[in-house]
């Protein structure tokens, strides 16, 4: 048996200029906010851009930009949502809205294949893809399949957090893949775990997001956020990468 | 239709193994299409056409099969098919057909209800066999 969805992947981004891949390891560190605020700062910038939601059980770009979803339009293929502010958007959750998704790893991979090579991505200037937390089938299909692509690293101040995300770090380097930097998001003053191992794996360290308050009153109406003060924390990250 | 984007896979894959994106050395390429996506083959058949336009290839050589699907619970052991299945919505049915794998999200096991089973067969569009003719031009 052959797998003919693998063949067509690479041509259905070709016209993607840039996938920024946003991945943590470690799970509450706010990857999908950073993700959605990426997009929407990478928006306000005048860019086309792409969000790709990866995380099938946890999938919340769609809550945190507040836009509700439906079906995508098929036309030789699955054409991504468009959002109101023009952002091109695929999620899992465009095909079972708010259920439970309970897959196992050879689903996930299937999923990942199948959303590929069956979605026509228009000319973009850049597509963010939130991964899951962890360094599961998401990561490693998403190496696998797609090879033009950089990833950024979001952690939290605390060593625990750290200590997973040098494990993704460090096989990303080993794999040869990529690195943009990495993030401190929610940071605290008084640590330094995260520029320490931005050292350690010679990363570039893209800054300090501290705990925003007033993001929690936000999230849900992509406006407000767009406007608020963690987006242009994010908008300063994302000016390093793409400038 | 999304089922062009599949129907261009299957070419696409076709010419990466053969080597040649001239399809006149084949033979016979069979496809498996799984009972749960729900493939239109008429409108497959036409992407097949329309990929294969001008590269010598006759559409009759691609044998269309559907392949039954099967699920595997993998908390009781249970297996049934579609047939089983006491029914899923059009909606349901609208989001397994473009992504598969959303049949977890709206079917459980018909024994014991759980939502953890395998789609053991019949999932999606897989390539079965391509056969390329020999230098007299046979099979």
């Amino acid at each position: 048996m052959i797998d003919p969805r693998v063949s067509v992947i690479e041509k259905r981004l070709k016209d993607v200029n840039r996938i920024l891949v946003v991945s943590s390891g470690k799970g509450g560190v706010g990857k999908s906010v950073f993700s959605s605020s990426a997009a929407l700062a990478l928006n306000v910038l005048g860019y086309k851009t792409g969000l790709l939601d990866l995380d099938f059980q946890g999938s919340s770009d769609h809550i945190i930009l507040g836009e509700g979803v439906s079906f995508p339009e098929e036309s030789m293929g699955i054409r991504p949502f468009k959002l109101s502010n023009g952002i091109d958007f695929v999620s899992f959750s465009l095909f079972t809205g708010e259920s439970a998704l309970p897959l196992r790893g050879v689903d996930t991979t299937n999923a990942i294949l199948e959303l590929l090579a069956v979605t026509i991505w228009d000319e973009l200037d850049f597509l963010i893809v939130d991964l899951p937390p962890g360094i599961g089938e998401e990561v490693l299909d998403i190496i696998r399949l797609i090879k033009q692509l950089e990833f950024i690293l979001i952690s939290s101040s605390s060593l625990i957090s750290v200590k997973v995300v040098k494990r993704l770090a460090a096989l990303l380097k080993n794999m040869n893949i990529p690195i943009d930097g990495i993030v401190e998001n929610m940071a605290s003053d008084s640590s330094s775990y995260v520029a320490d191992m931005a050292r350690e794996y010679s990363l570039n360290y893209l800054g300090t997001i501290p705990f925003v308050s007033q993001l929690e009153s936000e999230i849900g109406n992509w406006r407000k956020l767009k406007d608020g003060l963690f987006v242009d924390y994010v908008s300063s990250v994302i000016k390093q990468i793409i400038y | 239709m999304h089922e062009w984007a599949l129907a261009e896979a299957v070419i696409s894959t076709v010419e990466k193994n053969t080597g040649s994106t001239d399809l006149s050395m084949l033979q016979e390429v069979t496809v498996l299409l799984g009972e749960l996506q729900n493939i239109d083959i008429e409108a497959f058949s036409k992407g097949l056409e329309m990929m294969t336009k001008g590269k010598g290839a006759d559409l009759e050589l691609f044998q269309l099969e559907i392949e039954k699907a099967v699920f595997r619970c993998n908390y009781c052991g249970m297996e049934w098919s579609l047939d089983d299945y006491p029914g899923v919505g059009e909606d349901e049915r609208e989001a397994i057909h473009f992504l598969p794998e959303s049949a977890h999200a709206y079917m459980k096991c018909p024994g014991c209800g759980s939502s953890d089973f395998v789609i053991k067969s019949g999932r999606g569009v897989t390539i079965k066999s391509i056969i390329v003719k020999d230098r007299e031009g046979r099979g």
